[in-house]
């Protein structure tokens, strides 16, 4: 059984200083399971100026389990799956300790967007890349942090009015843009996800 | 024998029957502030590097199948220490308001478990007022103010000096002659903190005298002052090392109810005639040397009970 009284604590402190860390968690649902999480690209990296939102799922033994976290945002990251967002970082694994929180965590990640890790790669092609041709990596992951991880210039109006030309009902795309904090390809996702 | 259910715990001090009123709750300092459950620590346990959690949060981040490691450090350890009733107390005077919610909160918790910490031990008298008092604070071998103090596996506490210089084994407590297996202790850096802040004179008057003491002792003898040994001196033999050897009983899922291994390694003497749910076990050490046996959980366990030996749970 999750400790939802410790997420609820850990949810106040982590959204009080968001100013100061632009780290942000929020619940997807009513039930605390699932999250999501913010980081800012850090300065000085080809990620900097983009928002990465951080898929975050609650295992019933958290926190003495690690939380399941991997990037809803495509990153191009020789430690993050390009494909499934896939995180590879020792505390989300074996290193896990029941003293960090969903903060620490997502601090590591963005540690881990500054300080890559080729040697011990998620994707293989991603880190080949870091390490073979560095500057045709840095431009490749500048380009995805300016496709995928800046937030869109459609207003809200033009990202249902997109989504109901698909198909889908307004009042659930209004719903479930709301749910996913505005975010189309999130939105987009959820919706054909059900 | 009564089962837990039956059981209508004591308390941590005397606020049964007493609800927790809306009045505000006290702002606890962060140092008080559980690692594992972020709120105000209840019924204190103390790692050997030092770092306290609660009863409960150590018991749920202890590694069911090897070593455990402390949340906040990684220390390894592989006993789980007992509650350390002198905090307990500090805690309790310090912020009655929240331990009191604690207390509720706790106990419902351990309702739906099934399984009961233990309760609180009358050894120390705590004064009916809110005023920590030096009395309450003292180290059980030189019976002075606690400086530096350390936190033994069995929970009680010294001051670093003395465990050092009572003998050159501080493997056994001084007070209840438990092994203390985890190496030796650091100094638990919250607790010094609070007699620093809470009682400034009397704890700078015992650290110049023991500074004093140093100084004289140093003078007089050509061999150098005491030292703190190396972490490595007193502890028992490794758990890793232990789960590698081949043919190796380890009992996984199961501790002893007095040393605390967990999981436990050896021979496994299991009491017959407790009858709650967590049992009640013991390492072969224990069983051969230790005649006065309290259970973990509050089990009531009782001197005529009979044990038996049990092998392992098959993997």
């Amino acid at each position: 059984m999750v400790d939802f009284s410790r997420v609820q604590k850990e949810l106040q402190e982590c959204n009080r200083d968001i100013n100061v860390s632009g780290i942000s968690v929020n619940p997807k649902s009513d039930n605390l399971t699932n999250l999501i999480g913010t980081i800012p690209g850090p300065i000085g990296t080809p990620y900097e100026g983009g928002t990465f939102k951080i898929d975050i799922n609650l295992p019933d033994g958290y926190p003495f389990e690690p939380p399941k976290m991997k990037f809803a945002t495509k990153v191009w990251h020789p430690n993050i799956s390009s494909q499934s967002g896939a995180i590879c970082l020792d505390i989300l694994k074996d290193q896990w300790s029941p003293a960090l929180t969903l903060k620490t965590a997502l601090l590591s990640i963005q540690a881990l967007l500054s300080a890559p890790e080729p040697d011990d790669p998620q994707d293989a092609v991603v880190a080949q890349q870091y390490l073979k041709d560095y500057q045709t990596f840095a431009s490749t992951a500048r380009y995805w942090t300016e496709s995928f991880a800046k937030t869109s210039s459609l207003g809200v109006e033009e990202k249902v009015q997109k989504l109901v030309e698909m198909g889908f009902p307004e009042g659930l795309v209004r719903s479930t843009l709301e749910v996913v904090g505005g975010d189309e390809n999130m939105a987009l996702e959820k919706l054909c996800s059900g | 024998m009564n089962t837990p259910d039956n059981d209508p715990a004591i308390g941590g001090g005397g606020f049964d029957g007493e609800k927790a009123g809306d009045d505000k709750l006290e702002e606890f300092s962060d140092d008080f502030k559980c690692c594992v459950c972020l709120d105000l620590i209840y019924k204190p346990v103390v790692l050997a590097c030092g770092h306290i959690s609660c009863f409960w949060c150590v018991f749920e981040a202890m590694d069911t199948w090897q070593e455990s490691s402390c949340p906040v450090c990684r220390h390894s350890y592989n006993h789980f220490p007992s509650i350390c009733w002198l905090l307990h107390s500090v805690l309790l005077k310090l912020y009655p308001k929240d331990y009191q919610r604690r207390e509720i909160q706790v106990k419902e918790d351990e309702k739906t478990r099934g399984t009961f910490s233990p309760q609180f031990e009358n050894y120390l008298t705590v004064s009916n007022n809110n005023k920590q008092a030096v009395n309450d604070l003292l180290c059980g071998i030189c019976k002075e103010l606690l400086y530096r103090p350390v936190v033994l596996n069995c929970g009680h506490v010294f001051c670093e000096t003395c465990i050092v210089d009572s003998s050159n084994k501080p493997c056994r407590c001084p007070v209840c002659q438990s092994m203390h297996p985890n190496g030796f202790p650091k100094v638990c850096l919250v607790l010094e903190g609070f007699l620093e802040q809470n009682i400034p004179e009397e704890y700078s008057a015992r650290k110049t005298a023991i500074n004093n003491l140093k100084t004289h002792e140093q003078g007089s003898s050509s061999t150098g002052s005491t030292q703190v040994p190396q972490g490595g001196q007193c502890s028992s033999v490794s758990m890793s090392d232990y789960l590698c050897k081949p043919g190796l009983k380890v009992h996984f899922l199961v501790g002893c109810d007095f040393c605390g291994m967990y999981p436990l390694v050896g021979d496994r003497y299991k009491c017959e005639d407790c009858l709650e749910d967590i049992g009640f076990d013991l390492c072969e050490d224990c069983y051969k040397n230790s005649s006065n046996l309290s259970g973990r959980f509050n089990q009531q366990h009782k001197p005529d009970h009979k044990f038996k030996v049990v092998e392992p749970n098959p993997y």
